[in-house]
């Protein structure tokens, strides 16, 4: 493998693992919308229904992005007391990030937050697959791909088929909530 | 006057964050029923109307039906109308239900949910104990096991 091509695949593993300033004024979506989705679904989904596409109860949707009025309603109506106990401050605020993005996944957080982030590197912005275990985007501009297994998240440099290790999935979900994705 | 007003607003289909609650005007409703035939509840003549918003993926409904089913039998002829509003979107997902879970009452189909919306309906299932005079007298939301005894007493003072 030359050199060039080895420097380019380090380089890049290199670049998507520095440490960024966060964006100030992002709006901050403080949890997993993974584990939103399944808390929601064991939880509240039996009266509400499952969103997005349930829109007959738009009422559930005050609850996007604002785990207090969650709380707060569980707390003060009778027909959701059943639940104080039951669900966790971690769990309130998944619940109100899943109402917030009903339709993406902390992957895709991630992967528009690399986007967003490394634009010369994650470049054209691209749509999410799966294919052998990974959930991933590929980047026609660069011959990229990254994506997710396991928990773990992963780079590939299509042109050296080096496989780089970014490391866990879930301290790079904290990185893009952080910049409010 | 305010209580109208409310109510107005909600038949409108307007404000349609105000739930209806107790003391508050049924909202008119003119849905299509099992065989799509358009029943008006305003031309409905009955001593008390229990109405049951339902969906085919509520849990708690599969526990109310039968319930429904018992009381539409014991209270028949003191005027009791049980109407079980369905708000799934595709018809299937109703009929699907209906077929484990037997009505013994009217079902109707609000599928794109304008009426859950003018009720303010919050979760499944939501009834509402109205009186011959149109007037909401009791609400429940959720199905516990408390409700069944809780709802038909009031039923009785309804009917007394």
């Amino acid at each position: 493998m030359p050199c060039k091509t080895i420097y380019r695949s380090l380089a890049a593993a290199a670049l998507f693992s520095a440490v960024l300033p966060t964006l100030a004024s992002a709006v901050i979506y403080n949890g997993s919308v993974d584990a939103g989705r399944v808390t929601f679904a064991s939880n509240c989904a039996s009266c509400h229904g499952t969103p997005p596409n349930n829109l007959i109860l738009p009422i559930v949707m005050n609850g996007a992005n604002n785990p207090t009025l969650i709380s707060n309603t569980i707390r003060s109506n009778p027909s959701m007391e059943f639940l104080q106990g039951s669900l966790s401050q971690t769990d309130i605020n998944n619940i109100a990030v899943y109402l917030a993005k009903p339709t993406t996944t902390d992957s895709d957080r991630i992967f528009d937050w690399g986007q967003a982030t490394y634009p010369t590197l994650l470049t054209p912005a691209a749509t999410s697959g799966s294919a052998s275990g990974y959930y991933y985007r590929y980047y026609s501009g660069t011959n990229f791909y990254v994506g997710t297994k396991a928990g773990s998240l992963y780079l590939l440099d299509g042109s050296t088929g080096a496989l780089s290790n970014l490391g866990a999935v879930s301290t790079w979900l904290n990185s893009a909530i952080n910049a409010g994705f | 006057m305010k209580r109208f007003s409310i109510s107005l607003l909600a038949a409108l289909g307007i404000g349609s964050a105000h739930a209806v609650t107790t003391g508050d005007a049924m909202p008119h409703m003119a849905l299509p029923d099992a065989k799509g035939k358009v029943q008006d509840l305003g031309a409905l003549h009955a001593k008390a109307i229990y109405v049951d918003f339902w969906a085919s993926w509520c849990t708690p409904c599969r526990k109310s039906f039968p319930f429904m089913s018992d009381l539409q039998r014991r209270y028949a002829d003191r005027g009791l109308v049980v109407l079980a509003i369905n708000v799934d979107a595709e018809r299937k997902d109703a009929d699907d239900f209906l077929a484990h879970y037997p009505a013994g009452f009217t079902v109707l189909f609000d599928g794109k949910g304008g009426t859950a919306s003018q009720f303010g309906v919050k979760g499944m299932p939501s009834s509402y104990l109205i009186g011959a005079d149109g007037v909401v007298r009791n609400v429940h939301m959720g199905f516990r096991e408390e409700t069944p005894a809780a709802i038909e007493a009031e039923l009785e003072t309804l009917l007394k």
